[in-house]
């Protein structure tokens, strides 16, 4: 990220690749693939899962099942988590409990700036 | 704006503008790692894949429109899905109840179309699993009839 910062290349992270439109998850620069964040854990005493951004859907709900919990997310096979749940995220169950984005408690994220107003005059 | 690698967990609490920015922020912040994520409970449900031939497209829309003006059972839901193969349309509907039982009527019109294909009690990976004909390794909604 310091490099990349550094130098100003593009970069794009493909979480599970599975969306075919260009720079979702290709680049021609810096590809960061998040492959190897596979971790879930279920939290019962607050009702929370952690979910990595590598992982794809349908893992996520065969390693819940034995839980008997789920969480909101893709309702196809192969779709990756974090491309999904930061894009907005239709569910089986959204109908119930609304979008992905709706069901996020916390993001872990290696930043790129801590402070969003540097980028208003960009965003709004 | 220079990216110094922290990393950083990013709340309502924390970071309420970045946390904020997040919800359809895709890799416009950084790169996202882990997600904590609110436990909703999960019971097998009633779902599955149902094929049409092209000759049925008719009946499909009535039965689309009906479901869409007529179902208040927020446990039923559907994913339509028109598959254009060389100069031929065919429809696939994927239909999912979240619980452990037929509900009685929703899925009715669907069924009783000609199709391939049915409608099971299943766990909730499965019926996502099952959708991997229609997405798999290297292809993109090539439906496989089998």
């Amino acid at each position: 990220m310091k490099l990349i910062g550094q130098y100003r290349v593009p970069f794009a992270a493909k979480g599970g690749g599975h969306t075919m439109n260009p720079h979702f998850s290709s680049t021609n620069g810096v590809h960061i693939s998040m492959t190897r964040f596979q971790k879930i854990v279920y939290h019962e005493s607050n009702q929370t899962v952690d979910v990595g951004a590598g992982l794809v859907w349908n893992d996520v709900y065969e390693r819940l099942d034995p839980y008997n919990v789920t969480v909101v997310g893709g309702r196809f096979f192969g779709v990756g988590v974090a491309g999904l749940v930061l894009g907005g995220g239709y569910s089986w169950k959204s109908n119930q409990y609304g979008l992905s984005i709706d069901n996020v408690y916390e993001y872990e994220v290696q930043i790129i700036a801590l402070h969003l107003s540097k980028f208003k005059n960009d965003l709004f | 704006m220079s990216p110094n690698g922290t990393i950083v967990y990013v709340n309502n609490r924390t970071y309420a503008d970045i946390f904020f920015g997040l919800k359809g922020g895709l890799n416009n912040f950084g790169v996202v790692t882990n997600f904590n994520m609110r436990a909703v409970p999960q019971t097998q449900v009633f779902g599955g894949t149902l094929y049409y031939n092209a000759i049925e497209l008719d009946a499909i829309n009535r039965a689309l429109v009906n479901f869409q003006s007529n179902n208040n059972d927020p446990k039923a839901q559907l994913m339509a899905v028109y598959v254009i193969q060389s100069t031929q349309m065919n429809f696939v509907l994927i239909a999912c109840y979240d619980a452990p039982q037929e509900p009685a009527g929703i899925f009715d019109e669907f069924l009783n179309i000609p199709h391939f294909g049915s409608l099971e009690i299943q766990p909730y990976y499965s019926l996502a699993n099952k959708t991997r004909g229609l997405a798999d390794d290297g292809r993109r909604y090539i439906v496989v009839i089998r």
